[in-house]
């Protein structure tokens, strides 16, 4: 038989996480719900406003430009902040402090400065309204989620056995290739795949600097729910929380999630 | 052996520094020049460098009644995470293996999961035919349905939702640092366990309550998504504010001199308040 918590807090905790996974849950049901208007459904499941996503175009066409968007957004953030990270934590200079406060920077501003500060620059160089200012906006946003999580997974590093390494006569490329890189790739990829996820749920930056034609998926929803609710919506969330979690539980194995998300 | 001031090694920050400085920290600088420029509906935005615009937002109640609509929202919404993220916390440390990793999963998942999704997940609860709704109709706890959408109360809600991990995650590492065997000897000379956790734990913990409140404070003082869908054009925030001056009315010095303003008050409260609590009783363990 299962053992059944003791603890007095046993009966608040449930509560709490009961708090945390409502609004989640109450998305999912209703995506499933037969009927026209927003209903959790209780006797019948219907799929039908999946298959409602396949009428609406500009969902999927939002999507693409999301996944695209994400991609190359995720990449140029890895490759930055996995470089940053490697000189933040591996050398000692003047101003290291700083420089990593400053790389972390973007997490302490507001995203609604962010954006408006992008949106005001971008239009004076005359590429605001594109698919570059999306991106370059995400790969701001997302630095510091790569920069926090290859810093947490490089700590641990031990300088010596490069040296053993080359010692044993392995040129520095071979070196890199073979020993520190098969010891970082796993936070290097955490630091990716959060890249990722942060870059795919961008709202408030890219509403600034992606213009009125243009929408990823998170902007198409927020346009969608501001003037009519239907379970369409629901719908489509409960496809982006099922790839979130796929995402979540890749995370978790890679790095651990608390130590990803700075705690 | 005098090793090298600046290491080859340090030149790998450099494209990220690049990045940054290029696309963020040179559009904050513009932006606040933008703050002192004019505007007119019929040219547009005049540069110049005048006050009008922080003129208007210190003198017009409209505008002030927004900021304090923010604070009252940022301050609710702290004290409410602190009263039931501690309690998690504390729980939390008491977990082992799997258990803990499921719990520690889903207090984490708002942060994860997308902003829209779990606020349009909020709109759906505290509609007036939503199920929160229903449940105190029902139940016979008030006649017709509670105003949460779209009120003070509603936001306070889906913030309270998304911010809390941030608390429960810095008060569970303060918790964690400190040494188990300091509460035995406070028991055991004497102190009853609720004593024990208010004279040794409580002030052990204050660094991470700090450091939760600070954060879940900036947090909501700025926030954007969730006040936007559960309050809008009905219950405006500064942030919405912004958007509407730039999206809608485009008056972006006036915009840019909002979300300026917003930046330096949070950040002079949190600094404010920093002093305060270092200062007080518990000083010493924040050494």
């Amino acid at each position: 038989m299962k053992k059944l918590p003791k603890h007095p807090l046993a009966v608040f905790n449930i509560l709490f996480l009961a708090f945390l996974l409502a609004p989640i849950v109450v998305v999912v049901l209703v995506a499933f719900t037969p009927e026209g208007w927003l209903q959790i459904p209780t006797t019948r499941f219907s799929l039908r406003w999946f298959r409602e996503i396949a009428r609406h175009p500009e969902f999927i066409t939002a999507f693409k430009i999301s996944l695209s968007v994400a991609i190359v957004a995720s990449i140029t953030a890895t490759v930055l902040g996995t470089l940053a990270a490697m000189a933040i934590t591996q050398y000692r200079f003047p101003g290291r402090d700083m420089l990593n406060s400053f790389l972390l920077s973007p997490l302490m501003v507001p995203t609604v400065v962010t954006g408006i500060s992008l949106l005001y620059f971008l239009s004076m160089i005359g590429l605001a309204s594109t698919v570059t200012a999306i991106i370059l906006g995400h790969v701001i946003v997302t630095i510091p989620y790569v920069v926090r999580t290859v810093s947490a997974s490089l700590v641990g590093f031990d300088p010596s056995l490069e040296r053993a390494a080359m010692n044993l006569g392995a040129n520095r490329f071979q070196t890199f290739l073979r020993i520190r890189l098969p010891l970082i790739a796993p936070g290097i990829t955490a630091g990716g795949i959060f890249a990722f996820i942060m870059s795919l749920d961008e709202l408030t930056v890219t509403l600034f600097v992606s213009g009125p034609k243009l929408a990823t998926l998170p902007i198409r929803i927020y346009n969608h729910i501001t003037y009519i609710t239907d379970p369409l919506v629901a719908a489509v969330s409960t496809v982006i929380v099922v790839l979130t979690c796929i995402g979540v539980m890749l995370l978790d194995r890679l790095v651990g999630l608390d130590r990803a998300l700075g705690a | 052996m005098k090793t090298e001031k600046w290491p080859k090694g340090a030149l790998l920050a450099v494209p990220a520094s690049f990045w940054l400085g290029i696309f963020f920290l040179v559009p904050l600088i513009l932006v606040l020049s933008l703050s002192f420029y004019g505007y007119s509906p019929t040219e547009g935005v005049k540069p110049g460098i005048k006050f009008d615009n922080y003129i208007k937002l210190f003198t017009d109640t409209y505008y002030i009644g927004i900021f304090v609509r923010t604070f009252r929202i940022s301050i609710l919404v702290t004290i409410i995470t602190l009263l039931i993220g501690y309690p998690e916390a504390y729980f939390l440390t008491r977990l082992r293996g799997r258990v803990k990793a499921l719990v520690m999963m889903i207090v984490l998942s708002p942060l994860l999961i997308s902003a829209v999704t779990r606020t349009f997940g909020w709109f759906i609860l505290l509609g007036n035919n939503g199920v929160i709704n229903n449940a105190i109709v029902g139940l016979g706890l008030s006649d017709g349905p509670l105003k949460l959408l779209y009120s003070e109360t509603g936001i306070v809600i889906g913030l309270t939702h998304v911010l809390v991990p941030l608390m429960v995650l810095s008060i569970y590492a303060s918790l964690q640092k400190r040494d188990p065997a300091l509460v035995k000897a406070a028991e055991s000379l004497g102190a009853s366990p609720v004593r024990a956790f208010f004279e040794v734990t409580l002030p052990l913990s204050l660094p991470g309550i700090l450091a939760g409140s600070v954060l879940v404070f900036t947090m909501s003082m700025s926030a954007f998504v969730t006040p936007a869908v559960l309050g809008g054009s009905r219950v405006r925030v500064v942030a919405y504010l912004v958007y509407e001056e730039f999206l809608q009315s485009l008056n972006w010095p006036f915009g840019a001199a909002l979300a300026l303003v917003l930046v330096v008050l949070t950040m002079t409260i949190v600094l404010v308040y920093n002093r305060l609590i270092e200062r007080g009783r518990w000083k010493e363990v924040f050494r």
